[in-house]
């Protein structure tokens, strides 16, 4: 029963919302969106139980005196304060939009603005022509590149128009394939878990 | 009472469903799934691991397990998860499984104590291997490549659904010299882990990674019915192309 | 592998100076707009005074450099058309972005409720998306600002999407153009999308079927747009800066290429 019942609710509720989707019949689409606001109320408890380990591992390792508590100090530091203010005053006051302004957008727009370096560390290390289909992939990199900036348009006019046929042509022909193989995937996947095959939700292998 | 315009996606959902109780039902052997070589290279990975006695280190990415986009993705990683966390229990590795979504922490977490308890090792499951490292994007890449530089894994797997912080991982899990197996569904980003990871489950090898791991006759059923409906959908492109060349409309007016 | 010569940070240091100096002093590289780009424009050109456009600002911070000045530039369009603009987010951080655009449209003499909503952010992803498609008041009871979406002048008589005349999207993850174009199956209403070139990818063979209108591309898409529009902003500025530091990933290709044929010829493994 430990199983089955959580299986046949997952089943029951996964076929309610799917129906939703391709019948207009009042009393199913009332289900349906009651069921969603659900999921929304569910998450919400999730993640004040994520939000516990994630204070638990870091006054943990404050009390430990690891390498990395004064990280942790600024850490939790910052989020009583976004959690404070956003209660306190709300979410669309100036201090929230002043703690967004000032700590979350630079941080998050700095480790954004990192990616450009793992890429270049990438684009050193791996992009070599030990094969035919490694220097394709080289040569259409650096066409690409060259098409989607200014200074490549400006030393080769017809950058542009080769980018945008390696854009338009090969690789959508072969991200068409992924879509179709990813979807019919998909479903596969969605109908083992309605069918109850598939129970790792349950931690079932 | 149909939705207009959803018809022939019901109807070949309906089939699709059809052919994959039948061939569960149906007493015929599935032929077996051709080599993944990011799969085979599971147990290597853990042997390394075990040889070096360092630690492991597994991540189903940033989706929401109960997401329509990024769902189905996270539940595959989930399932990869249980087959790496009993291996790791089996071997008494130490195992972190970082995680970005509320709700993929707590299926993890009821995973990773299942599989350690399936093992016959529920003493070595404690609450700290899954980890919740942030509900923002790039904190939680952060925080995943502030472990790899910190912890040095032997074995680092990135499945399931990511975004724009792609490379960000996979750089920072190759260049510490880690067995990186990654997988994701999602095109926009597979580039990244093609050429950082040493291995790359691409697209729907993810989703057949359960089935492939556990080799469950039903959950090769499934996997037989989705190739089936594949051929069904190049038998059709095909047709509608050579119609459509020869100004032919039927068959695209019949599937709208 | 082998051992590289070149210590990776001076890679790192070439990179930084080539966004750096051009941002510090621009050189002005000639902007040349590209299919794309050309595109929505055209198809934005044709919205008039009296149309409502669905406009979706779906990012964060992290991607705010490449994003926001694609919505910058289309909302000057935009109101440059007098069109009105109903904003809206299905991530939590986009709610500054939407209001920044309504803040926009405030300061161009927009009044807010006649002529631009907030509708501020709807949780649920795809499933916020499936809700206020089929029926906006419902799914959005009040506005970001507390007001009752009933009583707001203009969104009386919009029930469903199709009381749209287009949707654009500032997209950089989930929801993106696949869970658009699903949700939109059923309502046909003209998409268009802004996104960062990573995901263009996965936008153009919609636009190829027909399924959305167009795609504006990433920081190239912004600044194409603003020379379009006329009305120059920080994307044109970014372009020599993202030129350069194509320069760089094409020269660390090239030295790492070189470097690998230098040692297949010596002999050594790799």
């Amino acid at each position: 029963m430990r199983r089955e019942i959580p299986v046949f609710m997952g089943s029951t509720i996964g076929a309610i919302i799917i129906a939703d989707y391709y019948v207009r019949v009042p009393w199913i689409s009332t289900v349906a969106k009651e069921l969603l606001d659900w999921t929304l109320i569910l998450s919400a408890f999730a993640l004040v139980l994520a939000s516990i380990n994630l204070v638990r591992k870091h006054v943990k390792s404050i009390a430990k005196s690891e390498s990395t508590a004064p990280y942790s100090v600024l850490l939790l530091v910052v989020l009583a304060a976004f959690a404070f203010t956003g209660i306190a005053v709300g979410t669309t006051s100036a201090s929230f939009r002043f703690l967004f302004d000032s700590i979350l957008e630079p941080v998050s727009s700095s480790l954004m603005g990192t990616i450009g370096f793992y890429f270049l560390s990438a684009a050193y290390r791996t992009f070599r022509a030990r094969n035919l289909e490694a220097t394709l992939l080289l040569v259409a990199a650096v066409v690409v590149m060259l098409g989607r900036s200014t200074i490549g348009t400006f030393i080769w006019p017809g950058a542009n128009g080769a980018a945008e046929w390696l854009l338009d042509v090969p690789n959508t022909a072969a991200n068409r394939g992924i879509i179709i193989g990813a979807a019919l995937g998909l479903v596969s996947a969605a109908v083992r878990l309605l069918l109850g095959i598939d129970r790792s939700y349950l931690g079932e292998e | 009472m149909l939705v207009k315009g959803q018809e022939v996606t019901l109807v070949a959902l309906l089939l699709l469903l059809g052919m994959t109780i039948y061939l569960i039902r149906s007493a015929r052997a599935i032929p077996p799934i051709r080599k993944i070589a990011g799969l085979e290279a599971v147990q290597e990975a853990i042997g390394r691991a075990t040889e070096t006695g360092r630690p492991v280190f597994y991540t189903p990415g940033l989706g929401n397990i109960s997401s329509g986009s990024s769902g189905v993705d996270t539940m595959a990683a989930v399932e990869v998860l249980s087959h790496v966390a009993a291996l790791t229990a089996q071997y008494k590795l130490p195992l972190t499984v970082g995680v970005l979504d509320a709700n993929t922490y707590a299926v993890s977490d009821q995973t990773v104590r299942e599989a350690y308890i399936r093992a016959g090792q529920p003493d070595l499951y404690n609450p700290e291997i899954v980890q919740f490292m942030s509900p923002q994007q790039f904190g939680y890449a952060a925080a995943c490549s502030a472990f790899f530089e910190r912890e040095h894994p032997a074995a680092i797997f990135l499945m399931g659904f990511f975004q724009a912080e792609t490379v960000m991982l996979a750089e920072s899990a190759a260049l510490t010299g880690a067995i990186v197996i990654g997988g994701m569904v999602r095109y926009t980003q597979l580039p990244s882990f093609v050429a950082s990871c040493d291995y790359t489950l691409i697209a729907e090898e993810l989703y057949v990674a359960g089935a492939y791991l556990s080799k469950q006759p039903a959950k090769m059923a499934c996997i037989r019915s989705q190739d089936i409906a594949k051929l069904g959908a190049v038998v059709l492109i095909a047709a509608g192309a050579i119609m459509a060349t020869f100004g032919s409309k039927t068959l695209i007016d019949l599937l709208k | 592998m082998s051992k590289r010569p070149l210590d990776r940070r001076w890679l790192y240091l070439s990179l930084f100076f080539a966004v750096l100096i051009p941002l510090l002093r621009p050189i002005g590289l000639p902007i040349k707009v590209g299919a794309w780009t050309k595109t929505v424009y055209d198809f934005m050109d044709k919205i008039g005074p009296n149309d409502r456009v669905f406009f979706a600002s779906d990012y964060g911070p992290g991607t705010a450099a490449e994003n926001k000045p694609i919505g910058d530039a289309v909302a000057q369009h935009l109101m440059r058309k007098r069109a009105k603009i109903i904003t809206i987010t299905f991530t939590p951080e986009g709610t500054m972005y939407s209001r920044a655009i309504v803040d926009a449209c405030v300061a161009a003499g927009y009044a807010y409720g006649t002529d631009v909503v907030d509708l501020g952010y709807l949780p649920g992803g795809e499933v916020g998306l499936a809700a206020i498609f089929s029926n906006v008041k419902k799914a959005v009871p009040k506005d970001a600002r507390g007001t009752a979406t009933d009583t707001i002048p203009l969104l009386k008589g919009v029930e469903t999407i199709k009381d749209f005349k287009a949707i654009f999207q500032v997209a950089t993850g989930v929801p993106g153009p696949q869970e658009y174009v699903r949700q939109n199956g059923a309502y046909q209403v003209p998409l268009t999308f802004g996104m960062s070139m990573n995901m263009m990818t996965m936008a153009t063979a919609y636009v190829q079927a027909k399924q959305a209108v167009g795609i504006v591309p990433g920081l190239q898409g912004a600044a194409e747009y603003e020379s379009l529009t006329g009305k120059f902003g920080f994307a044109t500025i970014a372009m020599d800066s993202q030129s350069l530091a194509y320069v760089v990933y094409i020269a660390a290709m090239v030295m790492g290429n070189v470097y690998y044929f230098l040692d297949k010829r010596r002999g050594r493994s790799g």
